[in-house]
């Protein structure tokens, strides 16, 4: 699954904002969204201060989202530098764990393997190989993860039955 | 040249030193490609401070590419900003290579203070085509 990244200008989305802004009246959620430093939609932080909420779930008015679908997670726009994948760093933070960390949001966000697939052009044969191949690999791993937990509720069936075949000690008359 | 830095002195005197400056807040970039890594650290609105590269750290070939090599320019291009005063840095990373780890290794074990690591790395919406496959 290729993560792309919304990296579009910050000046062309401030323009659409700018036009949000004058088009409809609330002035408090537009204040929201501009000052919001979170990333964009399809990018991954481990940001531990609490988000900003969005800015469509904070308005009353639904013309927003009607109007504007690609708006919709405006509030995780970027304006200073675009990033694929941000680490804030704790105070005292050891070198492993960062390093573990980052390498784990980056392994999330798909991005080696996305270089390493655009560094040469792949013909359409290959990109369906490819895609395939993904697929496929994807589906195994959703059947793997469920189909361990029906295994454990059968074991446990089997032990709770009422019927009982085990043949009971008891003097019986008549038989030796 | 985009941003226009004001000049300073007068007119007549030929400035041959160096301007230092005393910059307490940094910005590392990483760019490590298959082959190299280099370390570039600039200030917060991104004018080079100096850099460093693992070519020019002595290493040749496939050798540049290496970790080890990337974690000697990070430590090249560090050792030369302490001395100017800075304590506190982001780190941003482009690129897939090996030296990404290594030399975020290297510039955690300076003590300068990191606050973000970012990865930056340019990804095209299907852009360019890029060159044919290799077939070796």
């Amino acid at each position: 699954m290729a993560a792309t990244t919304s990296s579009s200008s910050p000046t062309s989305l401030l323009n659409s904002l700018s036009s949000l802004s004058l088009s409809s009246s609330p002035p408090p959620p537009t204040t929201v969204s501009l000052s919001s430093t979170s990333s964009s939609t399809k990018t991954l932080t481990a940001i531990t201060q609490p988000p900003i909420s969005p800015l469509i779930h904070n308005t009353s008015s639904n013309i927003h989202s009607l109007l504007y679908p690609s708006l919709a997670y405006s509030n995780n726009l970027f304006f200073k530098t675009p990033y694929n994948v941000q680490v804030i760093v704790g105070p005292d933070e050891s070198e492993e764990s960062l390093i573990g960390r980052f390498r784990r949001e980056v392994f999330r966000a798909n991005i080696i393997q996305e270089c390493k697939r655009r560094r040469f052009f792949e013909t359409n044969q290959e990109m369906r190989k490819r895609k395939i191949r993904d697929a496929a690999r994807r589906r195994s791993r959703r059947r793997q993860r469920p189909v361990a937990k029906k295994d454990e509720i059968s074991r446990k069936k089997v032990d709770d039955e009422p019927d009982n075949w085990e043949l009971i000690d008891v003097e019986v008359p008549y038989c030796q | 040249m985009a941003k226009a830095i004001p000049k300073k002195g007068s007119r007549g005197r030929i400035s041959s030193r160096k301007s230092i400056r005393k910059i307490p807040k940094g910005v590392i970039h990483i760019q490590a490609s298959f082959n190299n890594t280099i370390v570039i650290v600039t200030d917060v609105r991104g004018r080079v401070v100096s850099w460093s590269s693992a070519g020019t750290c002595g290493f040749q070939g496939t050798r540049r590419g290496t970790p080890f090599a990337a974690q000697t320019a990070a430590a090249n291009a560090i050792r030369a900003v302490v001395d100017q005063g800075m304590q506190r840095a982001e780190v941003m990373i482009k690129g897939p290579g090996l030296g990404r780890d290594a030399a975020l290794r290297a510039i955690r074990r300076s003590g300068i203070l990191l606050t973000f690591v970012r990865d930056v790395t340019p990804m095209p919406h299907n852009g360019c085509r890029p060159p044919k496959k290799r077939r070796v």
